[in-house]
C-alpha cells in the first residue's frame, strides 16, 4: 500500500503522510482501521522506523489518525475525516481556479509547476511547519 | 575463546611438526641396528677433520643412550625444533591480512591478552613437539632390543623445550617489528646460526645456549644446567614482554 | 543510555606518516539514530572508525564511544564488547564453516543470543554447515552482519555493507538492520557509497571531506533546509558574491547560475531578484547533489 521513494528529494515522512492521507481518501483505509505498527511498518518498507514516527505524530497533529498508548494507529472518526475531506475540496477547487486563470495567460504547465514550487519553498524558508 | 583463537592460527604449522618429529625420532631409534652393522665396516681416516667427526659419532654410537643422544637429541631432534620453534613463532598480528586482523581487533579483548594467548599457545606447542618425539623413543626402542631410561628423555626434553623457548621468542619478538611472515623465521634461524658460531669461537661450555639446548650437560653427567635453563627462560620472558609492549603501542 | 550521543568526536587529529588522515573532525551521532557517514575514498572514514575502535590512537584530539575515551585500552575493550563491527573486507576465516565462526565469535561475547542467531540463520538462508569459502559476497556480508547483530550490541559500525551487492542483497541487509534498530533501539553508523541506501534508512548524515566535517545534520532537516536555486539572465550571469549566509556554492554557467544554499534560502531570494534574472527557479535537492557540491573536487 505505501512506498516511498527515496531519492525523490521529497522527505520520506511527508510522501508517507501523503499515501496515508490518499489511502483514507480513496477508502483503501476506513474510519477506525488500524495502521500498521511503526516498528513493522519501518522493517517492512525499509525505511528507518524514526521516520515512520515522525509520519504518525504528525499525522495526528494533523487529526487524521489517532495514536492511541500501546494499542496502536487508528484512523480517526469520521467528523474530523470530513473536516479534512473538506478542507482538501476546497483546496482542489482553489487551485482549479489559479491554473485555469494561469492557463488563460498562456503560462505552460511546466512553468506553473515551478511557480508553485518556488512559492512553497518561500513558505518552507519561513518557518511553516506544515512545508 | 581467545585460546582457540590464539592455536587456529598456527594449528597447520604445528601438526605438520606435531608428526614429522616423533616420525623422524622414531627413525632415528630404529635405525640404529642398521648403524652398529654399518660401523663395524667402516675405519675412518683419523687425520681428516670429517674422518674425526665420523670417528666421534662411531664412539658415540658404542652404546644405544650415546647413538640416541648424538643423533637426535644433539643434532635432528634439536635442529627441528629450533626450525618449527621459528615457523611457529612467527605471524602474529602485523603480517595477517587486513581481514583476519580486522577481526581479532575488534574483538573485546585486551592487545596484551591477544599476544599472551599467542604466546603461550605457542609456547605449549613447542612443549608438544620436544616431549612427543622424546616419549616416542623411549616407546619404540624395545622394538629394536633396547631401552631409553624415559627419566633421561624427559631431562632432555626439558633442555630441548627451554632451548627452542628462546628461539621461538626471537621470532614472536621480531614478528612485532616486520610486516612480513618471512622476517622474523629468517632472522631467528640467523641469530641461532650466530650462536653457534659463538660457541665455535668462545669455546663457551657451561654458558653455551646450544649446548644447553642439546643438554649436553646432563649427558656427560653432570645433571641438569639449571642457571642456564633460568637465564633462557628470563630471556624468552624478556623478549615476549618486548614483543607485546611493541605491538600493544602500535596504529593498524 | 543516559547518553544523547553514542560517539563523539572533538577536534579530532590522526597523522599517519606525516600525512594528515584528520585534521580537526568534530561529530556527534545521536543515540538510537542510523547515521550514514559519506565522504570520498581517502577522505578519513576508514581512520575514524579505525580510532572510535582502538585500532588506531589519535594524534589529538578527543573522542569518546558510550561516554568512554577511546584512547584508554581497558574502556577500548567495553566498548568492542557492546559494539558490532562489519569491515570491508568481512574479517571471516574462510577454512571454517558458517556455524563454526559463529560459535567461535559467540564465544568472546557473553550477551550471546542464539535466539538470534537462529532467527538469522532462516531469514538470511544460511546454511549452518556450509564452507565459509563457498559463500557468495552477499552471503558473507550477512554472515558478518549476523555475527554482529547477535551478540547484544548498542552500537552497529559497518563499513561499506551493501556495496557490491545486488539488489535483492542490499535490501536484505537494509531490511535487517533497520529490524534490528528498530526492536533493540540499537545506533548505527554507516560509511557508505551508495547514497540511495543512506537516503533510504539514515534518519541522521555526516559528510567528511578532507579530514574535516562538511555537512552534517538530521536527514530530513538537510532536505528541508538544502535548497539549489537556478537564476537565468538575460546576458552572462554576472559574478555576484552572496551575503546571505548559507550559501554553499554558486556556479555559472553562460546564462544561468546555479546557487547551492544550506539555509536562508529568504535571503538569497531576495538577493538574486536584485540581480533581475528572467526567472527563478527553486528545486529540492537530494542527497547526491549535497554530496557532490560540498564534496571537494579535485583540481
Amino acid at each position: 500500500m505505501f512506498r516511498p521513494n527515496a531519492s525523490s528529494g521529497v522527505p520520506i515522512y511527508l510522501q508517507l503522510m501523503e499515501q496515508v492521507k490518499h489511502a483514507i481518501e480513496t477508502g483503501a483505509l476506513r474510519v477506525g482501521d488500524q495502521l500498521p505498527g511503526i516498528r513493522p511498518l519501518a522493517e517492512e518498507l525499509v525505511i528507518n522506523p524514526n521516520t515512520v514516527a515522525k509520519a504518525y505524530r504528525e499525522l495526528e497533529h494533523d487529526g487524521v489518525i489517532e495514536l492511541r498508548h500501546g494499542a496502536g494507529a487508528f484512523v480517526t472518526g469520521a467528523a474530523r475525516e470530513k473536516k479534512l475531506t473538506d478542507r482538501l475540496r476546497a483546496g482542489q477547487a482553489i487551485v482549479a481556479a489559479a491554473m485555469d486563470k494561469l492557463r488563460a495567460r498562456g503560462v505552460t504547465e511546466a512553468e506553473i509547476r515551478r511557480l508553485f514550487e518556488a512559492e512553497l519553498t518561500r513558505l518552507t524558508a519561513k518557518g511553516d511547519p506544515r512545508g | 575463546m581467545i585460546w582457540q583463537h590464539a592455536f587456529l592460527e598456527t594449528r597447520w604449522r604445528f601438526l605438520i611438526g606435531l608428526v614429522l618429529l616423533p616420525v623422524s625420532a622414531a627413525f632415528v631409534a630404529l635405525s640404529y641396528p642398521q648403524v652398529t652393522a654399518l660401523s663395524q665396516s667402516v675405519t675412518p681416516a683419523p687425520d681428516t677433520a670429517l674422518g674425526r667427526e665420523i670417528a666421534e659419532a662411531m664412539e658415540l654410537s658404542k652404546t644405544y643412550g650415546g647413538y640416541v643422544w648424538s643423533q637426535w637429541f644433539q643434532q635432528n631432534g634439536a635442529q627441528l625444533a629450533g626450525l618449527f620453534a621459528a615457523i611457529i613463532g612467527t605471524g602474529g598480528l602485523l603480517s595477517q591480512t587486513a581481514a583476519a586482523r580486522l577481526f581479532t581487533l575488534s574483538l573485546p579483548v585486551s592487545r596484551e591478552r591477544l599476544l599472551a594467548a599467542r604466546a603461550a599457545a605457542g609456547l605449549g606447542q613447542m612443549l608438544a613437539l620436544t616431549v612427543v618425539p622424546a616419549l616416542v623413543i623411549v616407546l619404540v626402542s624395545p622394538l629394536v632390543g633396547r631401552s631409553f631410561p624415559l627419566l633421561d628423555a624427559l631431562a632432555y626434553a626439558l633442555c630441548a623445550f627451554v632451548g627452542s623457548a628462546v628461539f621461538f621468542s626471537v621470532a614472536f619478538f621480531f614478528s612485532s617489528m616486520f610486516g612480513s611472515v618471512w622476517a622474523p623465521i629468517v632472522l631467528t634461524l640467523c641469530t641461532g646460526a650466530a650462536l653457534g658460531a659463538l660457541d665455535r669461537i668462545t669455546g663457551a661450555g657451561r654458558f653455551s645456549l646450544i649446548q644447553m639446548v642439546h643438554g649436553e650437560s646432563y649427558f656427560r653427567g653432570h645433571g641438569l644446567p639449571w642457571p642456564m635453563l633460568a637465564v633462557s627462560l628470563a630471556v624468552s620472558a624478556a623478549l615476549l614482554y618486548s614483543g607485546t609492549r611493541l605491538v600493544a603501542r602500535q596504529d593498524f | 543510555m543516559a547518553d544523547a550521543f553514542v560517539i563523539e568526536t572533538t577536534n579530532l587529529r590522526k597523522t599517519y606518516d606525516g600525512i594528515e588522515a584528520l585534521r580537526g573532525l568534530t561529530l556527534s551521532v545521536p543515540a538510537g539514530s542510523i547515521c550514514g557517514f559519506l565522504g570520498r575514498t581517502g577522505a578519513g572514514k576508514t581512520t575514524t572508525v579505525k580510532i572510535l575502535l582502538g585500532m588506531a590512537r589519535p594524534t589529538a584530539g578527543r573522542a569518546t564511544v558510550f561516554g568512554l575515551p577511546v584512547d584508554s585500552p581497558a574502556a577500548s575493550v567495553d566498548i568492542r564488547r557492546r559494539t558490532g563491527f562489519v569491515g570491508d573486507d568481512k574479517g571471516l576465516y574462510d577454512a571454517m564453516t558458517v556455524r563454526g565462526m559463529i560459535r567461535h565469535t559467540a564465544s568472546f561475547y557473553p550477551q550471546w543470543s542464539r535466539e538470534l542467531e537462529e532467527k538469522y540463520l532462516r531469514r538470511f538462508e544460511l546454511g549452518a554447515e556450509r564452507g565459509i569459502k563457498t559463500l557468495s559476497r552477499g552471503m558473507r556480508t550477512k554472515l558478518a552482519l549476523l555475527l554482529a547483530l547477535c551478540r547484544g550490541a548498542d552500537l552497529l559500525v559497518l563499513d561499506e555493507p551493501t556495496t557490491g551487492l545486488d539488489p535483492a542483497a542490499t535490501e536484505d541487509v537494509l531490511q535487517a538492520l533497520v529490524g534490528h534498530a528498530a526492536e533493540r533501539g540499537t545506533t548505527v553508523f554507516f560509511s557508505s557509497h551508495q547514497l540511495a541506501d543512506v537516503e533510504q534508512i539514515a534518519d541522521h548524515v555526516t559528510i567528511i571531506d578532507r579530514g574535516r566535517v562538511a555537512v552534517t545534520g538530521g536527514l530530513d532537516d538537510l532536505r528541508q533546509n538544502y535548497r539549489r536555486i537556478q537564476l537565468v539572465f538575460d546576458g552572462d550571469a554576472p559574478s555576484y558574491t552572496f551575503q546571505t549566509r548559507g550559501v554553499e556554492r554558486v556556479k555559472r554557467s553562460g546564462r544561468v547560475m546555479t546557487v547551492l544554499s544550506s539555509a536562508g534560502i529568504d535571503g538569497v531570494l531576495g538577493e538574486a531578484r536584485q540581480l533581475n534574472p528572467v526567472s527563478t527557479d527553486s528545486a529540492p535537492v537530494t542527497l547526491k547533489d549535497i554530496f557532490l557540491d560540498t564534496v571537494a573536487v579535485e583540481d
